[in-house]
């Protein structure tokens, strides 16, 4: 490969990474998080009580005191059945409002029986997984960004295997550490981007397809097909099949019914969900959602049945998809790790925490680079570029720790989910507000030793108000509450030491740096120049 | 690089549609339609990275384009021949 397209495309790698590497730090961080969103939506419920396991004819009950008490339900609304991560049922449904959003109606049933309209305040797991896909913007702009942010993703991705290439065998999984601090950065960028690879080039897949699919998919609408392409795919992409209404009264097959058909069609089905549309209807109709999981890679498999008569209308399960859903399912199910149990799902916790790092080092290799190695006094851009990649991405994680205080301190408010929310935008834009106050390295370290602290506090606020009958029976019962305890303890205590060894790279490295403290630096400059006078 | 970077970025977009949509309209098997369309992205970022080898930008994008609208032709022509395999 000729050293001038080596070159072509490092700077493509420098600057599509520069362009998408912090909105994509954000991803991946809270996408490392978002792995175990079941085991944080259980985190986030620990109170004063655990809810009660529930029973499918309770549920039945549920929906019928729905339907008596907001029939604007009927056209549409779902279920989700007693689980063991999610005891107890739950009917939710969605009005659409005039600006396009959607208005959340939920009802579950309490220990004596009665309908209760309160709405579920546990909105952790669900704000960091928007943070994920949004990086927290606001949702359909962020959503699109985070699109946008992808494709540019995906051309770093193979720029940099470009730029790699020439030397990969004498660089595969070598880390340099030494006085050149930019090899180091180089090394541990390109192990970390190495061992990753196909996993990124997944992950950027995969999202863009989420995101902004509906985009690559509508210039074929008018180019290639003639049919409505909804029509033509939309079995295959998984949509909800639904009869037009018969305008005749009919009486419903219940819950423990349809399960009972369902799980005829498909024995070894996990169901998660039944959608139901025009409930009381002849023509109504229940989609039974589930997880089958038959040795295949994608476990999604659904079964569509008239509600009232329980004819079978669709049956989509891994084992007999098209080679359409079987793709598409597919990049979902690697998105979403949904396979390989916990296993994998550690797997992906820790590649994403990773990627995380690999959007952190490029940052920091691009200043590394630019660093003027024989003046304290470092160009305006990389100044700027540390003050960002700190006050961002620490902000970031401190942002998500105060959340997770803020879930749990303030439980018992109705407006939890909106202190969630404050507590993470304050903390992050005081953090990107203080990066670009402070001396870069003495912002750096503030913030790490505020991470440190506000994570720290998350053990502890659990054993403040988490009920002494659940942290009982943690170890057998409640593992969610003793993991999170305990990566919170982990993470503490690495923001602490990395916040020790910026302190130290500050007081004692290469005082021409951005990371040194301008302290480091005057005394230098004294000392050269009591030199230069003798 | 910026100029380039827009025309890659952009410009392979519809080129990417067009090699796309030859494939479906000269390839009769229909269970692999979704499979072609989900292969934009790799394919997008694969002609948007083979744009920064060629040296001109102009060229680049008279490829993109040249690309572009022959696909479209050919799309076109089999299409009201009624030989499209769709």
């Amino acid at each position: 490969m000729s050293p001038s397209t080596i070159k072509t495309f490092l700077s493509v790698h420098t600057w599509t990474g520069l362009g998408a590497g912090l909105a994509l730090f954000i991803a991946f961080y809270t996408g490392a998080m978002t792995v175990f969103f079941h085991e944080l939506e259980h985190w986030d419920a620990y109170t004063d009580s655990v809810p009660a396991a529930q029973t499918q004819a309770q549920a039945q009950t549920l929906i019928d005191q729905v339907m008596l008490t907001d029939p604007g339900a009927a056209p549409s609304f779902r279920l989700y059945p007693s689980s063991a991560d999610h005891p107890g049922n739950s009917v939710y449904w969605f009005e659409r409002q005039e600006d396009g959003n959607f208005e959340t109606y939920q009802y579950r049933m309490d220990e004596q029986g009665a309908l209760n309209t309160t709405e579920d305040t546990a909105h952790l797991a669900s704000f960091i997984y928007r943070l994920h896909y949004t990086a927290g913007l606001p949702s359909s702009f962020g959503l699109y960004v985070l699109g946008i942010v992808c494709l540019i993703y995906g051309i770093a991705l193979i720029s940099g295997i470009i730029v790699f290439l020439p030397n990969w065998l004498k660089d595969l999984f070598v880390v340099r550490e030494g006085k050149n601090k930019k090899r180091f950065w180089l090394d541990a960028h390109n192990v970390v981007g190495v061992i990753s690879l196909p996993w990124h080039f997944m992950f950027a897949w995969s999202s863009a397809v989420l995101a902004i699919g509906v985009f690559f998919l509508a210039p074929f609408q008018y180019v290639v097909f003639e049919d409505d392409m909804i029509e033509k795919f939309g079995d295959e992409l998984g949509r909800v099949i639904v009869n037009e209404p018969a305008g005749e009264t009919a009486s419903m097959l219940d819950v423990t019914e349809i399960i009972q058909i369902a799980k005829e069609q498909t024995p070894n089905m996990e169901i998660t969900q039944l959608r139901f549309s025009n409930y009381h209807d002849a023509n109504a109709t229940v989609s039974v959602y589930g997880e089958s999981h038959v040795g295949t890679l994608t476990p999604f498999t659904n079964i569509t049945m008239n509600a009232s008569s329980g004819e079978i209308i669709n049956v989509s399960n891994p084992a007999e998809s098209s080679a359409g859903a079987t793709f598409y399912n597919g990049l979902i199910a690697l998105h979403f790790v949904s396979f390989g149990g916990f296993t994998a799902k550690w797997v992906y916790f820790f590649l994403g925490l990773a990627g995380a790092f690999l959007f952190f080092s490029g940052n920091l290799l691009w200043i590394e680079t630019r660093r003027k190695r024989r003046q304290f006094e470092q160009p305006g851009t990389a100044v700027f570029l540390a003050r960002l990649t700190t006050g961002v991405c620490i902000g970031c994680m401190a942002g998500v720790s105060a959340a997770f205080l803020a879930s749990r301190g303030f439980a018992e408010l109705a407006n939890r989910p909106d202190l969630t929310e404050l507590a993470y935008y304050i903390v992050f834009f005081v953090s990107v507000g203080w990066a670009f106050l402070r001396p870069v390295a003495a912002g750096a370290r503030d913030l790490l030793y505020a991470c440190a602290v506000l994570t720290t506090f998350v053990p502890v606020f659990d054993v403040l108000f988490v009920s002494g009958s659940i942290w009982q029976h943690a170890f057998t019962a409640h593992l969610p509450l003793v993991i999170v305890d305990i990566l919170a303890i982990l993470g503490a205590w690495a923001f602490w030491a990395m916040a020790r060894r910026v302190e130290a790279r500050a007081q004692a490295g290469d005082p021409n740096s951005v990371w040194a403290a301008p302290a480091q630096a005057a005394s230098v400059d004294m000392s050269a120049e009591v030199q230069a006078s003798r | 690089m910026l100029s380039k970077s827009l025309v890659a970025t952009i410009l392979s977009l519809p080129a990417t549609v067009a090699v796309i949509g030859v494939f479906l309209v000269t390839v009769p098997a229909p269970s692999l339609h979704l499979p072609a369309l989900l292969m934009v992205f790799p394919i997008w970022v694969a002609i948007a990275c083979g744009v920064y080898q060629i040296p001109k930008t102009s060229h680049a994008a008279a490829v993109l384009v040249l690309i572009a609208v022959s696909g479209y032709g050919i799309i076109t022509l089999l299409k009201s021949t009624g030989v499209s395999a769709l």
